[in-house]
């Protein structure tokens, strides 16, 4: 079977998987919460975006500045709303508070979007080009270069602004950020709303090929597990890298071995990676100190 | 025993009063017939609730509108099942034990409906099937449960006759769901094939919610098979037909009735030429813009102004066709005894939108058995009779 | 238990007894179902919290031991013909086994990982109950005929209910023992310190293993009453919504808490039922109903109640319980200031 087709299908959805990862990651680093409705801020992006392009009739960039901008809003407002104040809670209160956001989010799509399956137009709308033997679609580049560039993006901010300083220091000591003077309140806020910015531009590369309804988050969700746990759950890099590969094993699989077991490809990933490695593929054993 | 008791209260009480029903029957007064749905309201299925439901109800609410059935009006009592077995089941005792109902209309999730089977049974609920398609609600065949739609076994016969009626057909891809629906289909397409002379070259998976086909579709183009048969849900199909497209796969595309809203599928897929050689099995008369189905258009436009019309708009009618039918003709002292006398009755009944006439006997409870074959030509579905068109 | 509700045991019980038994006198075939339910959702509550809120195992893999248990009674019951009496033990014994081997990867994760590998599990188990068709039928499911007794059938919700509710006390009243013997003291000393748990002799893994297989054994057995009272075996039936349920039982009714199990048994049970007129706002009511018990009441129902003083504190050894949970954010959790045992915040 065309193995560049595959490789280069498979990197087109990783690329999709991997923005989902850097969005858990982020959150997860900064304040130790698996974000269980993250698919869902994907589908809310996505459904922004179809209603400013399509129902509004928006220009593009605009839709997509507003689908980008309403996913952020909700991020930072689940978190100050419910994360901020339980976070100290155990991990069993916090996934079921996501799991709770993540019901009423789709409950709440389904009064306006429950009775069709929507339809995104691409970004680019070019037909499929051929490539060193593979098929490629200008939507699948796009997907590529955004999640790469968005990545490189993050880890910039990290590096060189004041804020992304301040993250990094509220993920590595929360009391030591907050004794030198780190408002780490604001910094919640801000990691939120930018998990849930990227979750958004996830959601809005994603429609074209998947096609919209208010379920549609929890396939991608699944994907984004599995690529953070292959990434480590610490890392920015390790969620990119983690997502292209989920996508290439996938493909992989469904090409070499059977379409059957394509769908549970990211359980597979998941168990086999943290039976071989306990704590992720890059990450490390926790020491502990008495 | 309690209910026993509460039922001599009722009957006591109705005894003692003016009231000339004194037939106690559960859900008859001398003006209201009480009906009971249920079907997935709520969670992911939920595409599959009202629209469905409303089909139903707009005949309903029509014979209403013209004064009733014996000076009766039907009253629609509505229950959730979010297509969950346990659901459903609360959702069948409900209606039966706390709301009382005549009779039961409903149940679109084929396994889920199975597990209220028994309880169904127990209770003597006339019941009708809604849209569920699988052969074991009616076989074997239970005294008060009755359906009108067609059973995927049936619409694997379409699907395979169809297959081979095109001309020089040797081998065949099969691309396919794994849930219950997909095997009952499935379970008539294997054999018909098979006693055909026809290979299954590759036999692909293609599971619910994927939102990629591109491993699918490879597979199909290295069987390079005769034509590919989709026994798939309609936003797999409208993928699987996108990357088809995408990576130079050729028809014919044969499939279940599933993707009956041919333009929906196209209009998921990118465009009406990628279901150009997609050919469905249907049991409706014809596609929503037919001639024929303007009169059921119409009804259903009047009593939900605000819906979107699309093929499942049509799939509740048949049965609330079939219940108004026997309403009228067990007569005015209405008793479910009757009632399903009357059903059982039912000889070339009028199915309305459905592509049959509906006919029931004690020994059989499955009221339609025909379908045909929907394509597109001149970008407009239309129905184009049984076989291969010459 | 404190020692005045010790003083007033028999007629406390003996009153909640006759109060349990004369249900079926009160309901009718719905109503009797959900009650039904309750009784199978109280075990399968109570076998999650043994590992998640006693072991302190953020574990999601209880849908899935669910499962395993409806379908063995099931495949026991329809296709060997075996009696009820085989078939829930068997299933409860069979899916512990499945646990206890679960555990021995499941044990060497952090709590993250531990929850990702649980939850990747039973999403794995519920595609082999669709297509391992030759022993699960597939989506059809497979039917269970109505358990009997010496001839005397359990047909009839009513009926079964006097089947279920014996069970149901039997496992609570094994849950309690359990919990109050050496190994329950040893689940939460593990919760609270696995270091501070080896430094007092005992054996960390082989306590998680009894965890992990007793938990799986409610599991098992909970799916077995679950298949009896349902029906219908299905696989879509514990998918990830059956495990928020069995989530939410444990974190809204209180974790680390027997009451709380019955009590979040009742009410995510009866919640779907009463939200049912609420039609397509059911959804967005029963979601904002998780997250608003859960942010005001992080102890659970039972928690709160505790506090205010109308459900006694439950202790398995003076001197343990604590009310708040340490900063848990990973990356932090390794410099954290030791907490030991021993210490309440009362």
């Amino acid at each position: 079977m065309g193995f560049m087709t595959l490789l280069t299908a498979g990197l087109a959805h990783g690329g999709l998987y991997a923005l989902v990862a850097l969005g858990l990651v982020l959150i997860y680093k900064t304040q130790g919460i698996v974000n269980w409705a993250h698919g869902e801020l994907l589908m809310v992006g996505a459904f922004s975006g179809y209603t400013a392009f399509v129902l509004v009739g928006l220009p593009y960039p605009l839709a997509f500045l507003i689908a980008v901008l309403a996913g952020a809003l909700l991020g930072a407002v689940m978190e100050r709303v419910a994360f901020r104040g339980i976070v100290h809670e155990h991990h069993a209160t916090l996934a079921l508070v996501a799991i709770g956001f993540s019901v009423i989010i789709k409950g709440l799509a389904r009064i306006p979007f429950g009775a069709d399956v929507y339809t995104l137009p691409p970004a680019v709308d070019a037909g499929p080009l051929r490539f060193a033997g593979a098929i490629v679609t200008a939507q699948s580049v796009l997907t590529i270069t955004i999640s790469v560039g968005i990545a490189l993006m993050l880890l910039a901010i990290f590096r060189y602004t004041r804020t992304g300083r301040q993250m990094q220091a509220t993920q590595q000591n929360l009391n030591g950020a907050r004794i030198v003077g780190v408002n780490t309140g604001r910094i919640f806020s801000i990691t939120w709303a930018l998990a849930a910015a990227v979750g958004a531009v996830a959601g809005l590369l994603a429609g074209p090929t998947s096609l919209l309804y208010p379920d549609m988050g929890s396939e991608f969700l699944l994907k984004g597990f599995a690529a953070a746990v292959l990434g480590g759950f610490y890392s920015v890099t390790g969620a990119i890298v983690g997502g292209l590969l989920v996508g290439v094993i996938e493909m992989l699989i469904g090409g070499y071995i059977s379409t059957a077991f394509q769908q549970v490809s990211p359980f597979l990933i998941i168990i086999i990676v943290l039976f071989v490695r306990p704590h992720g593929l890059f990450g490390r054993r926790p020491v502990e100190r008495v | 025993m309690k209910s026993a008791m509460r039922n001599s209260i009722l009957a006591a009480a109705l005894l003692a009063g003016v009231s000339s029903a004194a037939l106690a029957e559960p859900g008859v007064t001398d003006d209201k017939i009480r009906i009971g749905t249920f079907g997935p309201l709520t969670g992911p299925v939920s595409i599959y609730g009202y629209p469905i439901i409303n089909g139903a109800v707009a005949v309903y609410n029509e014979i209403n509108a013209k004064g009733g059935i014996h000076g009766r009006k039907i009253e629609m009592v509505y229950e959730d099942d979010a297509c969950d077995a346990a659901k459903t089941r609360a959702a069948v005792k409900k209606l039966v034990h706390s709301s009382d109902v005549f009779a039961i209309h409903g149940g679109t999730c084929s396994s889920a409906v199975n597990a209220a089977r028994d309880e169904i049974i127990a209770s003597e609920v006339p019941y009708m099937v809604m849209a569920m398609v699988l052969d074991s609600i009616t076989s074997p065949v239970a005294k008060n449960m009755f359906t009108t739609t067609q059973t995927g076994t049936l619409d694997g016969v379409t699907m395979v006759n169809f297959v081979k009626s095109i001309p020089d057909v040797k081998k065949v891809v099969i691309v396919k769901n794994t849930d219950d629906w997909a095997d009952s289909h499935l379970s008539t397409i294997y054999p018909g094939l098979k006693e055909a002379g026809i290979e299954v070259a590759a036999d692909i998976v293609l599971e619910r919610n994927a939102s990629d086909a591109t491993t699918q579709a490879l597979h199909s183009l290295e069987a390079n098979a005769d034509a590919v048969i989709l026994v798939t849900y309609p936003n797999e199909t409208a993928v699987f037909l996108r990357e088809a497209k995408k990576y130079g796969l050729k028809g014919p595309f044969v499939g279940a009735s599933s993707q009956m809203d041919m333009l929906a599928v196209a209009d998921r897929a990118g465009g009406i030429d990628a279901i150009s050689e997609l050919y469905v099995s249907s049991y409706l008369l014809e596609p929503v813009d037919g001639e024929k189905m303007k009169e059921f258009s119409e009804l259903y436009a009047k009593h939900f102004p605000n819906d979107k019309l699309q093929t499942l708009s049509f799939y509740g009618m048949s049965g609330a066709y079939a219940f108004v039918d026997a309403l009228e003709r067990a007569g005015p002292d209405l008793t479910r005894e009757g009632f399903i006398n009357a059903l059982e009755s039912t000889s070339d009944g009028f199915a309305g939108p459905a592509y049959c006439k509906i006919s029931f006997s004690p020994e059989n409870h499955q009221g339609c058995t025909e379908g045909h074959i929907w394509a597109v030509r001149d970008g407009k579905v239309v129905a184009i009779g049984e076989t291969w068109p010459q | 238990m404190d020692r005045t509700a010790i003083m007033k045991k028999p007629l406390i019980y003996g009153g909640l007894a006759a109060a349990l038994l004369a249900v079926p006198l009160l309901t009718n075939g719905y109503t009797q179902y959900v009650v039904n339910l309750v009784t199978v959702y109280v075990v399968l509550g109570v076998g999650l919290n043994i590992l998640l809120g006693y072991a302190g195992q953020f574990a999601f893999a209880n849908a899935a031991f669910m499962g395993i248990g409806a379908y063995i009674t099931a495949i026991l019951s329809s296709q060997l013909g075996l009696p009820f009496w085989v078939c829930i033990p068997a299933a409860g014994v069979v899916t512990a086994l499945i646990g206890t081997a679960c555990a021995v990867p499941a044990m060497r994760m952090a709590s993250i990982y531990l929850a990702l590998v649980t939850f990747a599990f039973a999403e794995l188990m519920v595609w082999v109950f669709i297509n391992w068709k030759g022993v699960t039928n597939g989506s059809n499911g497979i039917g269970v005929s109505a358990p009997d007794l010496f001839g005397y059938v359990f047909r009839g919700d009513q009926r079964l209910y006097y089947l279920l509710l014996p069970c149901c006390l039997t496992m609570l009243w094994l849950a309690s023992r359990i919990l109050k013997s050496y190994i329950g003291r040893s689940f939460v000393i593990i919760r609270e310190s696995e270091i501070v748990a080896r430094c007092n002799g005992i054996d960390v893994s082989r306590t998680k293993m009894i965890a992990f297989g007793l938990s799986a054994f409610f599991g098992g057995v909970g799916g077995a009453l679950f298949a009896y009272t349902v029906g219908l075996v299905l696989p879509q039936s514990f998918g990830l919504f059956q495990l928020v349920i069995h989530i939410a039982i444990v974190v809204l009714g209180g974790m680390a808490s027997l009451a709380g199990a019955i009590i979040g048994a009742l009410l995510l049970t009866t919640l779907p039922e009463f939200l049912r007129d609420f039609q397509s706002l059911q959804e967005v009511m029963f979601g904002t109903a998780l997250v608003i018990v859960a942010i005001f009441m992080p102890r659970g129902i039972a928690g709160a109640l505790t506090r205010f003083g109308i459900l006694p504190r439950e202790m398995l050894v003076r001197g343990i319980v604590r009310e708040r949970r340490p900063v848990a954010t990973p990356g932090r959790d390794q410099d954290l200031e030791p907490i030991g045992v021993g210490v309440t915040h009362d």
